[in-house]
């Protein structure tokens, strides 16, 4: 067992090595689909934008299936089975206990992604994200999103079970580390997030292969946000566990009170999940009582423990800054903070970018009354975007700055690309997202190929103002693509022909 | 890099770390006891009433309606214009149009049936119900199989647009219609 | 406080499988089978009675031939747009 292991220079942990490749062929299967996802968010983007109105409506609601599904999903959770190999092993000083067992599942995701990128891209699967019934797909699409659940499921039941080994062999002593405690708690939520989606998926693929008659539309509806937005919350969890190693990798920062931190996870396990609800606000079927209870978190418990996390994040950053000598007045620790690691840059422009603009929104959004007004408005997309792009997605990107040396053990190729891509990006979504919501606040709908309405039936204006943000939009976007851009070229470019470490 | 935690982490929380939870609950106990009051004080709340209904009658169910009240054709689509305080119907349909052009009387109140019906297609899909005009934007689902009656009193004379804004195929964004309001 | 009191509470936290087990039963239960149960037993659109209020009444069926007419003639102004 002795030569499975290597040990970490900088960090003195000890690697296991086949735990290391199954996190280096998620990391990089992670960053293809965000490139592909990119690539369709280039073209949306310049499609929305009226004034240029790139794509006729075939490719756009094409490339919008396409980018929901490898951002959302794809990206995403191969980034995340990447952490959970990496805080189950490497943080634990553990090993995996049945590597093949990760490949199978890796493989099951590459060929789900797969058959659920092909069908999209040649128009057997234009259905939008959310594929509601009666919209039907080919069944091979519905396949490929069941293959990638399980083996994402199947890395999750892994993951798991390198647990039981670490705790078994006492690999560790004590609690788990916060880190890994959280992406266990981000694990549980993911479990209860795919056997939702297999419940409904699999029905819906029997009934698209004329197998089962028909698939109640409200039910679907009910069940696929227990995927669709549960989903998301796996992302606010992992996020939120990603902050506090990034804390702790740029500032030496640990949690000051482990009992408080841990106890805003576990509200996050109890109640993040039933905000799938903020979907169903103006549905029919469901009761005031279950819109109330649901859409608020349980008494916006879960909220409670999102501001918990908000203020012990910053707070474990001071007081390790402060023990550095930084405190002179009320904010030095803050302006001398290391904004020039472009790791810690994405993890406090996530943190400021997810509470104030992505977790604000969605709370009041999600309320039954502003849903009237906002319900299917480029409003969401916006409060979306500020959570999953500005939040997660940028949290995930600071930490490739330290998976890139530590894991691949390459050097970052540009410091320049890496110094500028966070505030490029954060800046970037930032404006984007904001010019989206007021937008929606206009009428202006998510998911629209042409709001100028030309060819419809009645002509249709919306107030002309709206066209001013939606032109922003498209500034900020490009603003926000070439921020991942960098992003995506550095980190390729590293992983490839950076400088080995040895 | 230290990553172990210390034996026993459990212990009482700082003076600032009481404050700011303490803040935070009252906070998000407060949102959240606002959402029942508000369904109490306020004037537009979601609706609470809805019913199933197969596909089929609620088209038929609309065919009704648009004979009985109609006033006049816009463009091929029939002008309804219901008594006040009757139940009224309006679907989204197959072939991604509005079943009609509602005329309805300002200060009257009506009971609005919103679903989705096949109209000459071969699919009733899922549609968003979305009026959108200077002064007022409301969404509601559209949901096949499903009845969503909404209590609607319009205030203002004038003509909103109402067009579709949930996914609905190759027609979504052909999707426009109007509500007229008379004063 | 006292330090077995302290290790106790860790230990619930550290209990892996409890914190799973109601990860997935306290949303499924608040959730999925409320709104199941919501869904599955909601009433039926009495469709009957709808139809019996859009019937044509009888006194109706007497005044059609002007009414009808008038309504089908061509209205002046169709495109108004009153904001």
């Amino acid at each position: 067992m002795a030569e499975q292991f290597r040990t970490c220079p900088t960090t003195g942990l000890k690697v296991h090595l086949p735990a290391e490749t199954l996190i280096k062929v998620n990391a990089v299967a992670a960053v293809v689909c965000l490139l592909v996802g990119g690539l369709a968010a280039l073209l949306i983007l310049l499609t929305r934008w009226p004034a240029i109105h790139l794509l006729d409506e075939e490719w756009f609601y094409r490339l919008l299936t396409a980018h929901a599904l490898d951002m959302l999903i794809a990206w995403i959770i191969f980034f995340e089975v990447a952490g959970l190999y990496f805080g189950s092993t490497v943080l634990l000083n553990n090993r995996l206990p049945a590597p093949k067992v990760g490949w199978v599942a890796f493989i099951l995701m590459v060929v789900g992604g797969a058959f659920i990128n092909y069908t999209v891209l040649v128009g057997q699967a234009t259905v939008a994200f959310t594929s509601y019934v009666p919209l039907k797909a080919s069944p091979l699409y519905y396949l490929g999103i069941i293959l990638f659940a399980v083996g994402a499921l199947t890395a999750i039941g892994h993951f798991f079970a390198a647990l039981v080994v670490a705790k078994k062999e006492k690999t560790y002593e004590g609690s788990l580390p916060i880190v890994t405690f959280g992406l266990m708690c981000a694990a549980t939520i993911a479990v209860f997030t795919l056997l939702h989606g297999a419940a409904f998926y699999i029905p819906t693929f029997l009934w698209s292969a004329g197998i089962l008659p028909h698939i109640d539309p409200e039910m679907y509806r009910l069940a696929f946000w227990a995927l669709g937005h549960a989903s998301q919350q796996i992302n606010v969890c992992a996020m939120v566990a990603v902050w506090y190693l990034i804390a702790t990798l740029t500032t030496g920062a640990k949690p000051l009170n482990e009992k408080l931190c841990r106890t805003a996870f576990l509200l996050y396990v109890l109640f993040i999940n039933v905000a799938s609800e903020h979907h169903l606000l103006v549905d029919p079927a469901l009761s005031i009582w279950h819109k109330i209870v649901n859409t608020s978190y349980v008494m916006h418990l879960a909220v409670l423990a999102s501001m918990i996390h908000a203020f012990a994040v910053p707070a474990m950053i001071e007081v390790a800054q402060r023990k550095k000598g930084f405190t002179k007045g009320l904010f030095e620790w803050l302006k001398k903070a290391p904004w020039g690691n472009p790791a810690f840059a994405s993890m406090f422009i996530s943190l400021m970018g997810f509470g104030f603009v992505g977790g604000i929104t969605g709370v009041t959004f999600g309320t039954e009354q502003i849903s009237i007004i906002r319900h299917n408005t480029w409003s969401i997309t916006g409060h979306f975007h500020g959570t999953v792009v500005l939040g997660t997605t940028l949290a995930f990107m600071g930490i490739t700055y330290y998976i890139v040396p530590l894991i691949f053990r390459r050097q970052i190729f540009s410091e320049t690309m890496a110094k500028l891509s966070p505030y490029f990006f954060g800046g970037g979504v930032f404006i984007f997202a904001n010019a989206m919501m007021f937008a929606g606040g206009y009428g202006i709908p998510r998911r629209h190929w042409d709001v100028t309405f030309a060819g419809a039936q009645f002509p249709f204006q919306f107030d002309p103002t709206a066209f001013f943000f939606l032109a922003l939009t498209g500034l900020g976007g490009l603003l926000a693509i070439i921020g991942g851009a960098l992003y995506v070229l550095n980190t390729v470019a590293s992983v490839f022909i950076g400088k080995k470490i040895q | 890099m230290s990553i172990t935690v210390e034996r026993i982490w459990w212990r009482p929380l700082d003076r600032e770390e009481k404050i700011w939870v303490t803040i935070a609950l009252i906070w998000c106990l407060g949102t959240f006891f606002m959402m029942p009051v508000w369904h109490v004080i306020a004037k537009q709340n979601t609706p609470n009433e809805s019913y199933k209904v197969s596909v089929d009658d609620f088209e038929k169910i609309v065919i009704a309606f648009n004979e009985k009240y109609k006033v006049r054709e816009e463009s091929g689509v029939p002008v309804v214009h219901p008594p006040a305080g009757s139940d009224i119907y309006l679907a989204g349909t197959g072939i991604w149009q509005w079943s009609s052009i509602l005329e309805l009387e300002a200060g009257k109140e009506y009971r609005l049936h919103i679903s989705s019906i096949k109209g000459g297609g071969d699919v009733a899909w899922q549609h968003g119900f979305s009026i959108v005009s200077a002064k007022f934007n409301a969404n509601f689902m559209i949901v096949p199989g499903y009845d969503y009656v909404l209590k609607v009193t319009p205030t203002e004379a004038g003509e909103y647009g109402l067009i579709c804004n949930e996914f609905c195929g190759i027609g979504h964004h052909l999707m426009a219609g109007k509500i007229i309001v008379k004063g | 406080m006292d330090e077995q009191k302290a290790l106790s509470w860790q230990a619930l936290y550290d209990n892996m499988w409890g914190i799973f087990a109601l990860g997935i039963i306290v949303p499924t239960l608040i959730y999925t089978v409320w709104g199941l149960i919501e869904i599955a037993t909601l009433p039926q659109m009495d469709v009957s009675k709808a139809m019996e209020a859009l019937k044509p009444a009888v006194s109706q069926q007497a005044v059609p031939a002007a009414e009808a007419a008038s309504a089908m003639a061509p209205e002046a102004a169709t495109q108004a747009p009153a904001h």
